[in-house]
């Protein structure tokens, strides 16, 4: 204490109070100044190759990319593009690693822009944005979806792209197919760069057919009463009710609206007016068959078994997932889940084709359609980048590296080439049998409302809670009233 | 030298009064304005005023709404009553002379200090019909276990078993007011003869009463707030069997855009949970015994 003789006890509390606001203070000042960081990158005449080879299931050979010979001239400092997606090698394998490739050959050449690539959670991706945007530090582009736009759009999220469209003398409209392009509209304009269509496809697994003793023909029932009476025939049911094999799972895997569009329930929602009507024989021929497809293996044991195994994805990335142990005899599967099939399950003997018709349908479609996009935020630092960005992943080079990697059907017409069928054996399927007549639904800010409410509601009827017709009214009513309340703050 | 003191007074509460008029405050009243326009958090300029709209739309037009409510009131209750009761049986039972005490304090202490979101998806897999431990337990004493999670039946009491499950504060706030009561009561009571039940009931749980009273408020205050389990472990299913009131606001507000309904639901949340204290209050002159 000699240190401080002389100074009194209050002197020195004082003093150190005195410090402590003057450092938050600085530490304030500091924070609030705008920092930038200006990037200039010298491009240097060297010749670039580079081949990635990932896991050896599907080699990937990455294009050389000589950036001497196809030296742009820089526009100006070079501009950090923000990407997010979910695409992380560490859960998404091969798809992730050649993702990381498709930036890395972006980013050698492009002088003008850089991607940088966030990885979100997939579910967490559209209210990371929201929060994002409102902040004011929304990132520069990230991957969206057709049933996610109209939210987003509705509440100003995302920016038009037809500017980027009208400026960009690469872009080619005839390069789309018509299906997944009408989806990135929302009311008449142009909110995002489509990038794949994702449809639903019959998926009948032959070995758990031979287990259970059921044979599966060669050609495929061609409507669908025909098509239960078989999975009917594989299900494991033990004596308490509980499901241990699912033999017939339409919606298990999928969010119910590839169901509705099979029922033809294309002319609930009318863009001309905003107004939806869920009162419409063909809603109610879908909550019928549900009604019975409850009754005859047990409403309560189907939607448990939902909850555990179908739509949480659960077991997706190992081997243990229900897809790939023989729990599902048949089921409604987006496209996707072919790929994970062949990769966790490669020995599998399985077959698939469209969803076919109901014979008490009308209206049928194969399927819904669910087209990947990217989006530009609205508020976007690097609005152009984030063009940059999406439409080079949609260049016919980048959809060919992404397609064989991810097997998705892809939207371009180039890419109806013999290697893509290779690739895997439902892109054909896709593109001949189920693009052709798939559910087009347009992008409304009430889409999610739609089908939580129409998943729930199901359920509902399934399990006795509410009848079909109050089921309706609820759905008309619970989607109309968010139409109406979305466009007062729209 | 009285205003300098003030002055200095002042100087050092400044931090916190900044902290609150900026995050409590503000947030309180524009969250209360909010609830009588169609803002949708993008954007707050465009917000507009619809008077009472939202409240309309709330008591109503949403479905979901009421069941979201009815779950909450079932869970809210169930987890008070089980919860209180199971807290006081465990905090007895570590109170007891017995070795090892303060391992087993430390054990039931445990799940206060695992993350909740990994506390749920702990719990998940715990739940797992098939593969879960509780249904293999069960499965050995010859119980078929049910669908946890997946059932409308069974997921609100899920829910409830994995809260009692985290309330090791409760059962060290129990421990502490056990520790309070006075030594001289209980040999009296064992002078006069009286057993272990009769001990109980006349002298401990009196003189836990107000224990008892703290431990259900803020059991009720957070229980009607709950919303991290439903949306790790069931999003709100089977057909909104788990749909609980915080889950619903949250999916009004960030997936439905619809920031100023949320914020009407929050001030009617706000306005049950200081109901139900009052009444709780009101109620607990009729059983809460101070000791003076």
């Amino acid at each position: 204490m000699s240190f401080f003789r002389g100074i009194s006890r209050r002197k020195v509390i004082r003093g150190s109070v005195m410090g402590t606001f003057g450092v938050m203070g600085a530490a304030a000042i500091a924070g609030c100044g705008e920092t930038q960081t200006v990037e200039v990158e010298k491009i240097k005449e060297v010749p670039v190759d580079r081949i990635v080879t990932v896991e050896k299931e599907v080699p990937v050979e990455v294009e050389v990319v000589k950036i001497v010979e196809a030296a742009p001239v820089p526009k100006g400092p070079r501009q950090e593009v923000e990407l997010w997606s979910g695409f992380d090698p560490a859960t998404h394998g091969q798809v992730g690693l050649v993702y990381d490739a498709i930036i890395e050959i972006f980013n050698a050449g492009n002088p003008d822009f850089k991607v940088k690539h966030v990885v979100q959670p997939w579910g967490q991706i559209i209210p990371k944005v929201l929060t994002s945007v409102a902040a004011g530090n929304p990132p520069d582009v990230f991957r969206n979806w057709y049933a996610t736009l109209g939210v987003t759009a509705a509440a100003g999220v995302v920016q038009t792209v037809e500017p980027f469209i009208k400026r960009d003398t690469a872009w080619d409209d005839g390069d789309f197919l018509e299906g997944p392009m009408s989806q990135t509209y929302f009311k008449g304009q142009r909110m995002a760069v489509p990038l794949s269509g994702i449809v639903t496809l019959m998926y009948v697994n032959k070995d758990m057919a031979g287990e259970m003793g059921v044979s599966i023909p060669d050609d495929l029932p061609q409507n669908l009463e025909a098509m239960e009476e078989i999975g009917s025939e594989m299900y494991d049911i033990a004596d308490d009710g509980t499901i241990n094999k699912i033999g017939f799972a339409p919606t298990m895997f999928t969010s119910g609206m590839s169901w509705a569009a099979v029922w033809g329930n294309e002319g609930v929602y009318d863009e001309a007016t905003d107004t939806f009507n869920a009162n419409t024989a063909e809603m109610k021929q879908l909550l019928e068959w549900h009604s019975g497809y409850g009754d005859r293996y047990g409403a309560e044991e189907l939607i448990a078994w939902k909850g555990t195994y179908g739509s949480g994805g659960f077991g997706r990335f190992t081997s243990d997932g229900p897809l790939y142990t023989n729990m599902v005899g048949m089921a409604g599967l987006s496209s996707w889940w072919f790929s994970d099939i062949d990769k966790q399950a490669p020995d599998q003997n399985y077959v698939f084709d469209k969803v076919v018709a109901p014979s008490a349908g009308s209206g049928y479609r194969t399927s819904d359609l669910n087209t990947n996009i990217y989006s530009i935020p609205t508020g976007a630092n690097s609005a152009e980048g984030g063009w940059a960005w999406a439409s080079f992943l949609t260049s016919p080079e980048q959809m060919r590296r992404k397609t064989i990697a991810d097997a998705v059907p892809a939207i371009r017409k180039s890419l109806d080439t013999p290697s893509y069928h290779e690739a895997s054996p439902v892109n054909g399927a896709c593109m001949s049998k189920v693009f052709p007549n798939t559910w087009r639904l347009p992008s409304f800010g009430s889409y999610n409302t739609f089908r939580t409410n129409l998943t729930t509601l199901t359920e509902s009827v399934m399990l006795g809670q509410k009848t079909i017709d109050e089921a309706l009214i609820e759905l008309t009513d619970a989607v109309q009233n968010d139409i109406d309340a979305k466009s007062e703050s729209g | 030298m009285k205003r300098r003191e003030t002055l200095w007074a002042m100087l050092f509460l400044s931090p916190w009064i900044i902290g609150f008029l900026g995050f409590t405050l503000f947030p309180l009243v524009a969250s209360f304005w909010f609830s009588f326009t169609n803002y949708n958090i993008v954007n707050p300029a465009g917000a507009k005023f619809i008077g009472l709209d939202n409240w309309d739309f709330l008591f109503n037009k949403d479905n979901v709404f009421r069941q979201a409510l009815g779950n909450t009131l079932y869970y809210a209750l169930g987890l008070v009553i089980i919860g209180t009761s199971t807290d006081i049986f465990l905090a007895m039972l570590l109170n007891t002379k017995i070795r090892g005490r303060a391992t087993y304090r430390l054990i039931y202490f445990i799940p206060v200090l695992i993350p909740a979101v990994a506390g749920a998806l702990i719990w998940v897999w715990i739940l797992n019909p098939q593969r879960g431990i509780l249904n293999f337990g069960l499965d050995m004493i010859g119980v078929n276990g049910p669908n946890w999670l997946g059932s409308i039946h069974w997921v609100k009491p899920a829910l409830i078993m994995m809260a009692v499950w985290g309330s090791g504060r409760a059962i060290i706030i129990f421990l502490a007011g056990l520790q309070e009561i006075p030594n001289h009561l209980y040999e009296a009571a064992r002078i006069d003869g009286a057993g272990p039940i009769p001990v109980f009931r006349h002298v401990t749980l009196p003189l836990l009463t107000p224990v008892i009273l703290f431990n259900v408020i803020v059991g009720l205050i957070f229980s009607f707030q709950a919303f991290t389990e439903p949306y790790v472990m069931t999003q709100g299913g089977p057909a909104n069997a788990s749909m609980l009131y915080g889950l619903h606001l949250y999916y009004q507000a960030f997936e439905n855009l619809r920031m100023g309904y949320a914020s009407a639901m929050a001030w009617l949340l706000f306005a049950i949970i200081l109901l139900s204290t009052l009444i709780v209050f009101r109620g607990s002159r009729r059983w809460v015994y101070y000791e003076n």
